[in-house]
């Protein structure tokens, strides 16, 4: 093995560097020198007579070499290397010792990360709130200058959010009522209790999972696409193009959607409450026997309009949370497609927390106020 | 120091940082009214900085900047974006909206600012984009437009206002030379005929000497050279040289600052 790259003539004091020190041998060149053993002269004469070949890579690892070698107290001298070759070592050995410009940065520990975290905190938090304060400008200006809404935005928002939403939410919202049914009821059938599926299912679809899950869906995938589209604008300099036109990005990317959200989620909410209901009803039937004339009979006397409306008030919370929080996170995007990715994500997440969260603060105040 | 009458841009004693970096120290810029003013510099030397700064999208540390007789960070935003109304720009990229196609985006400012009618504004953006030779390519999308062409159309939305500022950032970046030399000629066109002042950030040497009016070579947030193109290559300052003959070392290091190679390479082995 040694042979075949370093061949040692002791008697001359003499090495020879044989066949190809390339990249792909540069494993099994190292592993040789590791076991080499130095003659014992202090002059060594290195040879290229027999080398095939040396690349860049084989050139830096020829110069530690003579690095090392250097320091233990040899003296070295190259010869019969070719022109080409003799080239790339003098090129490596001048970048080797390269004039040197310490830079180091120590990694923060205890107290001095908890400080930076605490301070990024802060930027975060900063930078939320006064996205959130020039909304809230634009939003109340917005009764008294009527024309300056751009209809244009609005109407596709629209129709993106809320019109092609329409098949998914009601599909996946009958299919909710459906498990509904099937989990209470299995549970009513043993007090034979059939018939109150209809107060279950009623309530807990209109209050609960209609705006719940009319918004988680739309946050994944609405609140996704603003983001993607807003920060693609913002790789591609569609902001700044604007900025600099004199067009607030907000009044013309965020307002717009803002608004259109605002309708369509507790418009798609309907549809849900609607579809999750006859999920419920379908289920009923065959599981329960609870034919569909009783099913209407007694929802029109178990479930009170109160249930939906007090499920009707989150949808447009709902919608102006996946609205801002999807904008915000497409004008956070930096220069970068892995950026609008990582935006993305957050955003979907961020959305369906914060859905969460309010969706928790309206229990409690509804369990406050008492109804 | 010219007086306000002949500058349409006046900057004073600009300091900008960013982060820890100091991207223009104290410096100075006089824009002619009518002429094309060439800010050159390396790369990362805060050209596109500048011209943000003129347009207010950043604000500096220190130090003014006028527009029209105005210090155009001291604007309230109404103000702001009144005056930007009379500012185009050409980005790097285009910055053609994606979603409008190339009638639609240069249509946009109009539709934006004024309330003319539909007839008024189709006839504006005709005339501008027959002016950038796209007229025929009015009902193309964005992603149909070569990136000459993109150019041209984004260049024709920056000047459908009659702006009295245009500012081209890297116009010729990533052209064919015969995309470029388009591109060179309207810029020279456009403004001697439409009477604008065009500020023009650039690092193509021999493209910008050839239309420029005045040069401000900038590196290391300092002015290290101006004056016309003639000026300019007759310029013996080491620094001036080495950027108008493109040496890939000298006073701008071809480096980028790092720790020593050898440890860079070695790790512990470094002596």
């Amino acid at each position: 093995m040694m042979d075949h790259f370093l061949t040692i003539d002791t008697a001359n004091a003499t090495v020879f560097c044989n066949n190809n020190w390339t990249l792909e041998n540069l494993v099994n060149i190292d592993n040789v020198l590791l076991s080499v053993t130095w003659p014992q002269q202090k002059t060594l004469i290195f040879s290229g007579e027999r080398l095939q070949k040396m690349d860049s890579a084989g050139a830096l690892r020829f110069n530690k070499l003579i690095k090392q070698l250097s320091a233990q107290g040899f003296k070295i001298t190259l010869k019969n290397f070719v022109p080409a070759t003799q080239t790339i070592i003098d090129l490596i050995a001048k970048e080797y010792s390269f004039p040197s410009i310490p830079q180091e940065k120590p990694s923060l520990t205890g107290l001095a990360w908890l400080g930076k975290y605490v301070i990024d905190f802060d930027i975060r938090l900063y930078s939320i709130l006064s996205f959130i304060g020039e909304i809230a400008i634009v939003a109340i200006r917005l009764p008294f200058h009527l024309q300056k809404i751009h209809w244009r935005s609005f109407f596709s928002a629209i129709e993106a959010t809320g019109y092609r939403a329409i098949p998914i939410i009601v599909l996946l919202n009958f299919l909710i009522g459906v498990v509904l049914a099937y989990q209470m009821g299995l549970q009513l059938k043993n007090y034979g209790a059939e018939i109150f599926i209809v107060d279950l299912i009623g309530i807990s679809v209109f209050r609960e999972f209609g705006p719940l899950i009319t918004a988680i869906i739309v946050a994944g995938r609405t609140g996704s696409s603003f983001t993607a589209q807003i920060g693609t604008m913002k790789i591609n300099e569609e902001l700044d193009a604007l900025r600099i036109m004199g067009v607030l990005p907000i009044e013309l990317l965020v307002v717009p959607r803002t608004i259109a959200l605002m309708l369509s989620v507790p418009l798609l909410t309907v549809l849900a409450d609607i579809s999750g209901v006859f999920g419920g009803m379908f289920m009923s039937k065959h599981l329960l026997h609870v034919s569909y004339y009783d099913f209407l009979h007694r929802f029109e006397t178990a479930v009170s309009v109160k249930s939906f409306v007090l499920g009707m008030i989150k949808a447009p919370v709902f919608g102006i949370l996946i609205a801002t929080i999807g904008c915000f996170q497409g004008f956070k995007v930096a220069n970068s497609a892995d950026s609008v990715g990582r935006q993305t994500t957050r955003s979907v997440v961020q959305s369906i927390f914060f859905i969460i969260v309010a969706d928790a603060v309206f229990s409690i105040l509804y369990s406050e106020f008492g109804i | 120091m010219l007086n306000h009458n002949e500058t349409l841009v006046t900057i004073r004693n600009l300091t900008f940082y960013r982060g820890d970096r100091k991207i223009f120290d104290n410096v100075n810029f006089d824009i002619q009214r009518g002429k094309i003013t060439a800010v050159m510099g390396p790369s990362g030397t805060g050209k596109t900085t500048l011209l943000r700064l003129i347009g207010a999208q950043l604000y500096p540390d220190a130090g003014t900047v006028e527009f029209d007789g105005k210090n155009i960070h001291q604007l309230s935003q109404k103000e702001l974006y009144k005056a930007r109304q009379s500012m185009g720009m050409l980005f790097q990229s285009s910055a053609l909206f994606t979603n409008l196609n190339t009638f639609e985006n240069v249509a946009f400012p109009l539709r934006e600012h004024t309330k003319l009618a539909e007839e008024l504004i189709r006839d504006i953006v005709l005339l501008k984009l027959q002016a950038v030779g796209l007229r025929g390519a009015r009902d193309l999308m964005p992603s149909e437009l070569s990136g000459g062409m993109a150019r041209r159309a984004a260049l024709a939305r920056a000047i459908v206002l009659d702006p009295q500022l245009i500012m081209y950032d890297e116009p010729f970046t990533g052209q064919d030379p015969i995309a470029m030399g388009v591109i060179l000629n309207l810029i020279r066109r456009l403004n001697d005929a439409l009477g604008m002042t065009s500020i023009l950030v650039s690092h193509d040497v021999a493209e910008v000497a050839q239309i420029a009016d005045y040069i401000y070579l900038i590196a290391d947030g300092k002015i290290i050279g101006q004056g016309s193109p003639a000026e300019m290559a007759n310029n013996k300052a080491p620094q001036v040289l080495q950027f108008m003959q493109g040496l890939p070392d000298g006073v701008v290091p071809f480096h980028y600052p790092a720790i020593n190679y050898a440890q860079d390479l070695y790790g512990e082995t470094s002596e």
